[in-house]
């Protein structure tokens, strides 16, 4: 079986034919983070100035974000119709949230001091944002704004996957027509873009003003991807077909079973990520191991990385068949490369003078990290874990749609057989489910004091 | 100018209060020094006087009004009266010299001239910030970034923005503190001249007392949140031990 997926189809006409999907991809990921950011600054910005009305602001930015992806896409369609516009379109909803949200607790992160010295100056909120917590934020602003879209191109992929058009319809139809070979090729492409938006990333993070020079691209994108049709009237009967969400008994009595079945893909698969993230995180952290040893862990990292849970799914599923085994190392696979990543860069930003002051007693490197840089890194090390199982929650019910079990199977089976009232009961459950695992987490990092929110 | 009454400051979940019946006045053009051991309350007392504490009982008037009373735009204003030089750490490190000095001048400036400021500064502008530079001597660092000063050097330009702001009360919480002896004597003596130029209210807190004694009208004694008398520092000395 997986001898099929080998050797790639890097045939020059196939590669030319993905040009247009290609394109379609980065277009509506590029199009959804330019509303994104125009939505979201704003919002994070009034969160972050504490003023009247910042904490409901901040509710409503954590319940928008703990909707799946997948789960607006498929709402998206039904009012914009199959294509691009749909996807960017829910990109557009979800990574509003989500950088109103980042950005927020990166704004209310930020040191208090110089804040209170422009306050005592007299300026105003606005002024203060403008001459404090911008310009003290920028570099986690621009890398996290870097880090989201990336994360918006995979999400590009996946939302193509159910009626976006680009590369995920192509890759829906590669597997489903056994053409394992374009799968891979497929696959080698999004790594090969993902670590191409690594390097600009790379680039922003030094000149955050080329960040402007985006704007453009991402105008480019939304006339592209404006949509031809609103279909009102068909998404008001349809959406009104969803209300009131039901479920009949059986699938009441079953609903346990699913739940514990998307806890169990969910939880299974962060362990299994942390487990293996904890040495290939230390054998890529720059300050730790030889440069060539960090390089090779690296590039491994980024290839898991690139590629989102729902495509290793698809890619399981036909290996090892459908259920939750397939869902747990899908995650796992993808959380590996996140992680370990993170893990890293925690290493790797540790504050310089504990760090030295050890070294200046002549310890040695092993007793340097055992002694000053695992203790300073551990904190970060815990918020993304717990941030990643916050996220495979939801993602575990997204790669269910796709036939890796659990709560989202049984999501998907409802939109299939246009049970719509169904479909969204399940839609619920599951906002509920990500909102518990988004205030446990939060909750959590309250009570052990880790404040800071920096990935 | 400053007139401060009874005030009294308990932070939540702390049973004794951090400042207990305080009462200072500082006239135009006088110089007082508060000093006193870490934790006894002294950037407490600061941070009261510009309004970010929740107060228990007092009364703190700037310039004949209640700043604790204040709300909104009206605290804005009062504020802009109040120059506050803390401890380092409370400039912008990223963004250029100008920039820092001149957010002295935004309680005075529309929005409009604020956002423009930033990314189109007129020479008119920096000249203001350029003159306020020269007064602390370190004019050439305008255009340098901030984080790329040396500490004193940062500490020099939050005084040139306290300068901008033009204030009637000026606050220095232990400006010296982290500064080599010369340059706390000249960076002192700074202070007080300006103060003296400008008839501006100058309350400063000091952990040495030769410096509060060489350059201050007046010197205060805060311990455990209670201001008394200054009685010399042998006094001082045998109090604390």
């Amino acid at each position: 079986m997986l001898a099929g997926f080998f050797p790639p189809d890097l045939s020059l006409s196939y590669l030319a034919a993905l040009t247009v999907p290609l394109m379609q991809t980065i277009s509506m990921a590029a199009g959804g983070m330019l509303i994104a950011c125009l939505i979201g600054l704003p919002l994070a910005m009034f969160v972050g100035a504490q003023v009247r009305g910042a904490r409901l602001a901040y509710g409503l930015l954590s319940g928008l974000r703990a909707i799946p992806d997948l789960t607006l896409a498929i709402l998206c369609v039904v009012v914009v119709g199959i294509g691009p516009a749909a996807g960017m379109l829910a990109l557009a909803i979800f990574y509003a949230a989500m950088i109103g949200k980042v950005f927020a607790d990166l704004f209310l992160a930020a040191d208090w001091r110089p804040i209170e010295a422009l306050r005592s100056v007299g300026a105003t909120r606005l002024m203060v944002a403008f001459y404090g917590l911008l310009p003290m934020t920028l570099t986690n602003l621009v890398s996290m704004g870097c880090y989201s879209f990336e994360c918006a191109v995979r999400a590009a992929v996946i939302v193509g996957a159910v009626g976006g058009g680009g590369l995920g319809a192509e890759l829906v139809g590669t597997i489903n027509a056994f053409d394992y070979g374009r799968a891979t090729t497929l696959i080698i492409l999004l790594v090969i873009v993902v670590s191409a938006l690594d390097s600009l990333s790379w680039l922003l993070r030094r000149h955050p003003r080329a960040v402007l020079l985006l704007i453009p691209l991402g105008l480019a994108a939304l006339w592209a991807n404006w949509p031809e049709t609103l279909a009102l009237r068909h998404a008001a009967t349809t959406i009104g077909g969803m209300f009131p969400p039901a479920l009949p008994l059986p699938a009441l009595q079953a609903l346990p079973r699913l739940l514990l079945e998307t806890a169990f893909i969910a939880g299974a698969g962060t362990l299994l990520a942390a487990v293996l993230a904890v040495p290939l995180g230390l054998l890529a952290a720059r300050n730790l191991v030889p440069a060539p040893v960090a390089m090779a862990t690296r590039m491994l990292l980024e290839v898991l990385r690139a590629v989102p849970e729902v495509i290793w799914g698809l890619v399981l599923v036909t290996l090892v068949g459908v259920g939750p085994i397939a869902g747990v190392v899908a995650l796992g696979l993808h959380s590996v490369g996140v992680l370990g990543k993170l893990y890293a860069e925690a290493c790797e930003n540790v504050r310089r003078a504990p760090v030295q002051a050890l070294e200046a007693t002549g310890a040695r490197r092993l007793a340097v990290a055992c002694y000053a840089i695992l203790p300073l890194a551990s904190a970060p090390v815990a918020i993304h874990t717990l941030f990643r199982l916050e996220w495979n929650l939801r993602a575990a019910s997204v790669v269910g749609m796709i036939g890796a079990g659990g709560i989202g199977q049984a999501l998907y089976n409802a939109q299939q057989l246009f049970f719509y009232d169904q479909m969204m009961a399940y839609v619920l459950i599951t906002w509920a489910i990500v909102l518990l695992a988004d205030a446990l987490s939060d909750w959590t990092r309250r009570r052990l004091g880790w404040a800071t929110v920096i990935a | 100018m400053l007139l401060i009454q009874n005030l009294t400051v308990r932070y939540r979940r702390k049973a004794t209060a951090t400042l207990r019946e305080v009462s200072i006045s500082v006239g135009a053009g006088e110089r007082v020094a508060i000093i006193g051991p870490s934790g006894s309350g002294k950037t407490t007392l600061f941070r009261a006087i510009s309004g970010f504490v929740p107060t228990e009982t007092g009364r703190i008037m700037v310039a004949g009004a209640d700043i604790l009373q204040a709300r909104g735009g009206q605290l804005r204003t009062l504020r802009r009266g109040i120059g506050v030089i803390a401890q380092q750490h409370d400039l912008i490190e990223r963004m250029r010299v100008y920039h820092n000095v001149m957010a002295g001048a935004l309680g005075r400036w529309s929005t409009t001239r604020a956002l423009r400021f930033l990314f189109w500064p007129l020479c008119g502008e920096l000249d203001e910030a350029r003159v306020a530079l020269e007064r602390v001597g370190i004019a050439e660092k305008l255009r340098a970034r901030t984080g790329e000063l040396s500490g004193g050097q940062q500490q020099r330009v939050a005084i040139a923005r306290a300068l901008v702001q033009q204030p009637v009360i000026m606050l220095a919480d232990e400006p010296v503190a982290s500064l080599d002896p010369d340059l706390s004597q000249h960076i002192l003596s700074l202070l007080c001249q300006l103060a003296g130029e400008a008839r501006i209210a100058l309350l400063c807190s000091l952990h040495q007392h030769d410096l509060a004694e060489r350059y201050f009208d007046r010197i205060l004694h805060l311990q455990g949140g209670v201001l008394s008398d200054y009685a010399g520092p042998a006094v001082q000395f045998a109090t604390a031990s």
